[in-house]
């Protein structure tokens, strides 16, 4: 009986001291939160939470250990997410070869290029065999395509072009290759003439009809007074109101050329804005991702 | 011996959840030890970190302030409205409210969100205990010293017995100058409120300017040059009126700006007082 006891004392002993010897013996670097499975755990709840920085150096501590491409991709995409897109495009390279996420990487590299406004860049490298025909997806070309939209260069015939694109995308794209074909510029000559004829018209012709008609008076008045100067042999008045006359008829001039490149630069702004949030209903033409506990 | 068993059971159960609770508490130690050091960022992980994995919630609280906190130490006080409002829903019982509730205050008078901080603490007057409400007075006060509201901010320390901060509010009254006042004495006078803003050089321009084209146009009209007179006027001595008011109002607001600053100055570095 009294073995029984000294056993039952003995083991009860050792479970209760059992939580203090561990706790005690461990370091911050041997407690279980810091294995790295719980290591990338908690990484991947601070990536999904886009506390990015945090979430960088949790995965960095994991690689120290496992070798994880998803991990290396999503340290990618929390750069191009947070804006930093030469890091993001560093990140991106380092996946093109013997990687698992090859052909992900590749788009989202060109995703990076687009949205770093690097076109003329991302256009010529589009022609790359290597980039060309890596997935059945078509991102590179897609977003090359997009990019020649946008620097207003010459693109293939509209079917031709929509034909790369899937079913849910053609309707849009569709629509804005239309819309940049005939997109409502101004030319800054016309605009021009048509003040040098009747002061005020170009300004008119780009729609700030506020503006034509205050030159168009103002410039009008200015006028008459030097010509009533002249007429009433006031010449220092005559010359002092013929000079401000020409200045702003001069001035008229030249405010409807920039008048037009004003308006045109809005249309250019609308059409990219408007591409842009196509894009971004899109993703880019990129599926979503879904990692798992990969 | 079956009975023997059961109780082992169960105290391995225990013993699991005092082993678990130990990890969590060295967790709550490491990074408490890391936010009194300062380094807020470590910190802010660490606090994280215990939260993620403590799914029995009882560091929930604390943590959420300790970020809060961390977060309102870098500056981030978006950040740190949002983990001390978390705070607020998973406190337990009044006083962790009111922990919370302060702190939010305390960041949104920092953050100049005057508005959000009085209507918070209109809300926690309603419930508050008299040391509670004293507090949260004095909070007020600090809120309308943020907005620039110092006669509200004096009246609300005068009520406290706050003598030394009642006192600052008082001096900035004194010293501050009337926007209007000014804008009004260079309407009668052009340059005259440079001057008492103690821009005398731009005070006697801006004068000389006036008299200058004022008396050009008055002679012109005076000696029936009607479309000297209507130019000069407009186009020279309108102008140079509209400018002289303008400056003066300019000059106000900045001298007004300085005097704040140097009140806020005195908070930030001499005051001894609790501070938001």
């Amino acid at each position: 009986m009294k073995t029984k006891s000294n056993y039952f004392s003995v083991v009860l002993f050792l479970f209760l001291s059992l939580p203090f010897v561990l706790s005690k013996g461990q370091s911050k670097n041997t407690s279980p939160l810091f294995t790295p499975v719980n290591i990338k755990k908690f990484a991947d709840y601070l990536f999904a939470e886009k506390d990015y920085l945090r979430a960088f150096d949790e995965y960095k501590k994991y690689l120290k250990t496992e070798n994880n491409d998803t991990v290396r991709f999503k340290i990618a995409l929390g750069f191009q997410q947070m804006g930093r897109y030469p890091e993001a495009l560093t990140h991106f390279k380092g996946l093109f070869f013997n990687s698992d996420f090859t052909n992900q990487s590749r788009n989202e590299f060109f995703k990076t290029l687009f949205l770093a406004d690097s076109l003329s860049y991302l256009i010529n490298i589009s022609n790359n065999e290597f980039f060309k025909t890596h997935d059945s997806l078509h991102v590179p070309l897609k977003l090359s395509f997009t990019a020649m939209m946008l620097q207003k260069m010459p693109l293939p015939d509209s079917v031709s072009f929509v034909n790369i694109f899937n079913k849910k995308e053609k309707a849009g794209m569709s629509e804005l290759y239309s819309k940049q074909r005939r997109l409502p510029y101004k030319d800054p000559t016309t605009a021009a003439l048509l003040s040098t004829v009747v002061p005020g018209l170009g300004k008119i012709y780009t729609g700030n009809y506020g503006d034509g008609i205050t030159a168009f008076l103002f410039t009008g008045v200015l006028g008459y007074i030097a010509y009533d100067n002249f007429r009433a042999n006031h010449s220092f008045r005559a010359w002092l109101f013929s000079g401000l006359t020409v200045l702003f008829y001069g001035g008229n001039i030249y405010g409807s050329y920039a008048a037009a490149q004003i308006f045109n630069a809005k249309v250019n702004f609308d059409f990219v804005s408007e591409v842009k949030k196509f894009l971004e209903k899109e993703n880019y033409f990129i599926p979503r991702y879904n990692f798992g506990s990969k | 011996m079956k009975r023997t068993i059961e109780i082992l059971l169960i105290l391995l159960a225990l013993a699991t959840t005092a082993f678990a609770q130990g990890i969590f508490e060295r967790q709550f130690r490491y990074a408490d030890s890391l936010f009194k050091a300062g380094k807020y960022f470590d910190a802010i992980t660490e606090f994280k970190r215990l939260m993620f994995f403590d799914s029995s919630g009882v560091y929930k609280f604390t943590s959420e302030m300790k970020i809060g906190l961390s977060y309102k130490a870098g500056g981030k006080e978006n950040e740190a409205v949002k983990y001390f409002s978390l705070a607020l829903k998973s406190a337990n019982g009044e006083g962790e409210k009111f922990y919370a509730g302060t702190q939010i205050i305390r960041t949104l008078i920092l953050s100049r969100k005057t508005d959000e901080a009085l209507n918070l603490i209109t809300q926690f007057l309603k419930t508050a205990d008299d040391n509670q409400k004293n507090l949260l007075l004095y909070w007020r006060g600090w809120a309308f010293m943020f907005a620039n509201r110092w006669q509200q901010a004096a009246k609300q320390f005068s009520e406290l017995n706050e003598n030394e901060l009642t006192n600052l509010c008082k001096d900035v009254l004194n010293k501050k100058y009337s926007v209007n006042f000014v804008k009004g004495m260079s309407y009668i006078i052009p340059g005259a409120g440079q001057i008492y803003t103690g821009h005398y050089l731009s005070g006697l321009m801006s004068l000389g300017w006036n008299v200058l084209w004022g008396y050009t146009t008055v002679k012109a009209f005076l000696a029936n040059r009607v479309f000297d007179g209507i130019m000069v006027g407009n186009l020279l001595w309108f102008r140079f009126y509209r400018g002289n008011f303008q400056n003066a109002e300019k000059f106000a607001r900045q001298k007004n700006i300085e005097i704040y600053n140097d009140a806020f100055g005195y908070l930030e570095n001499k005051f001894k007082g609790l501070k938001p």
